[in-house]
């Protein structure tokens, strides 16, 4: 979204069409900010990118039972869920779970 | 033969089928991995938008409007659909977006799971809870019924534009007469088969599975109800069994012609322990006289081993002159017919989950 101190969003492609298109958003930190969280960065995403984040949380801003999301490589599952700390540089993944038929 | 749009919403996207000069033809699934449980169409506008209730296993719920009769498909970038914050609960689908009253052009209704109504007033765009509904003391003792806990009949009065009437399973029927200001119970009368004997008539809590509005006494509604047919004519006051006739009293949708009083049609399984239609033959059955006597209707349906069964909401009718059905089973069929032969219009789908027809100019 800016330049500078920021995070990176890898979008799978099913969604990318809610990113215009892209496969990769950069969401900044604030002004002398180190690090944020998962939920902090969705919710920079929610303001820009609504249909984007609303797939990825629901209206509670629970991330979706089937979404796993990844910071640098770790599923926040197995850390702090949504507070997970996501540092300046991280880059977060989300990608569809194994589910459906 | 009028020129018909069907819609019908699978298991994992949309069909649309569009017969012209008699002859059928489906497009390619449109909003495919998304479960269509609702479809609508609201024809109160010069040129009817159509909408469908797309869940995704993973993405989540929204509903999605088309504005040039299914060529294209949108929606808000903000939910159009959402529990506000101060009720900490979360969508999980929609299963009815209905029309409100003709005075009210942008009015349409939406009916969830968890089971809430949301009205909206720009003409589906956006949505907001009915608070009165979703703060009724019933609603802690609603239950699920297998598919979950959901509204998933909502019906205007077609005269009256406060009163509204909308059921759930499980829950029954709870009526307004304040445009959803306030809510009452109106399940006298209607059967509650799951529970002992000595309280199987409670004022809430039947497994209702759908009601239709009569088209020329506003005050009449027929209802298929988890084991059991009824009729009510006074608006949902009291519920009359009209099972008497058919081959089975266990059913999900039932369907009212839109132009002929007392013309009603449902699509009878065994009973809740067997969820078959009898002897295994597809069929639909009707009343003429409210209720009073039934028969088969048509010809032309699978007349053995015929293991599937149509869902509350995969079952419409359209407005035509003779009156056409339009049913989607579970197995993924599509039929469409009425008082002469049924045609197949589609196979191999995903489930049918819910279908609704557009006459076109």
């Amino acid at each position: 979204m800016t330049d500078g101190m920021d995070v990176t969003l890898h979008v799978p492609g099913a969604l990318a069409g809610y990113a215009g298109g892209r496969r990769e958003v950069r969401v900044a930190l604030g002004a002398g900010e180190l690090a944020t969280t998962v939920s902090g960065v969705l919710d920079r995403v929610a303001a820009e990118l609504p249909a984007l984040e609303r797939r990825i949380r629901d209206e509670n801003a629970a991330i979706r039972r089937h979404v796993n999301v990844y910071v640098d490589g770790a599923d926040i599952r197995t850390l702090s869920g949504a507070q997970t700390t996501v540092p300046a540089g991280g880059v977060i993944d989300v990608i569809a779970a194994v589910s459906g038929g | 033969m009028t020129d018909t749009l069907l819609l019908a919403g699978t298991r994992k996207g949309l069909l649309l089928a569009r017969r012209r000069g008699g002859s059928w033809h489906t497009e390619p699934l449109a909003l495919p991995m998304t479960a269509v449980y609702a479809v609508g169409i609201d024809a109160r506008r010069p040129t009817p938008r159509l909408f469908a209730s797309a869940t995704s296993e993973h993405w989540g719920p929204t509903i999605l409007h088309s504005d040039d009769l299914g060529a294209s498909w949108s929606e808000p970038d903000h939910a159009p659909v959402a529990f506000p914050k101060d009720v900490e609960t979360a969508l999980a689908r929609v299963w009815q977006i209905q029309p409100g009253p003709s005075s009210d052009p942008d009015v349409m209704y939406a009916g969830t799971e968890p089971a809430a109504l949301f009205r909206s007033e720009d003409g589906g765009i956006n949505f907001e809870l009915v608070r009165p509904l979703w703060e009724h003391p019933h609603r802690p003792q609603w239950g699920a019924g297998y598919g979950g806990q959901a509204i998933h009949t909502v019906l205007p009065h077609p005269v009256d534009p406060r009163r509204i009437l909308i059921a759930l399973s499980s829950g029954g029927v709870y009526r307004s007469y304040d445009s959803g200001e306030s809510w009452a119970a109106a399940n006298t009368g209607i059967k509650a088969t799951f529970l002992p004997e000595e309280q199987r008539y409670p004022e809430f809590g039947q497994c209702v599975h759908k009601v239709a509005q009569d088209a020329e006494n506003p005050e009449r509604l027929y209802l298929q109800n988890h084991n059991g047919v009824y009729r009510s004519d006074d608006w949902g006051g009291t519920w009359v069994s009209i099972a008497q006739g058919l081959p089975g009293e266990f059913g999900f949708g039932i369907v009212a012609d839109p132009h002929r009083g007392g013309h009603a049609y449902v699509f009878p399984l065994v009973s809740d322990y067997s969820r078959f239609t009898p002897d295994f033959r597809c069929r639909v059955y009707g009343t003429t006289d409210a209720g009073e006597s039934w028969a088969e209707v048509g010809s032309g349906l699978p007349e053995s081993e015929f293991y599937s069964l149509v869902l509350r909401d995969a079952f419409t009718a359209d407005a035509a002159d003779p009156l056409g059905l339009y049913f989607g089973t579970r197995s993924g069929e599509l039929y469409a017919g009425g008082a002469g032969r049924w045609e197949r219009v589609a196979s191999n789908l995903p489930d049918v989950l819910s279908v609704r027809v557009l006459a076109l100019a």
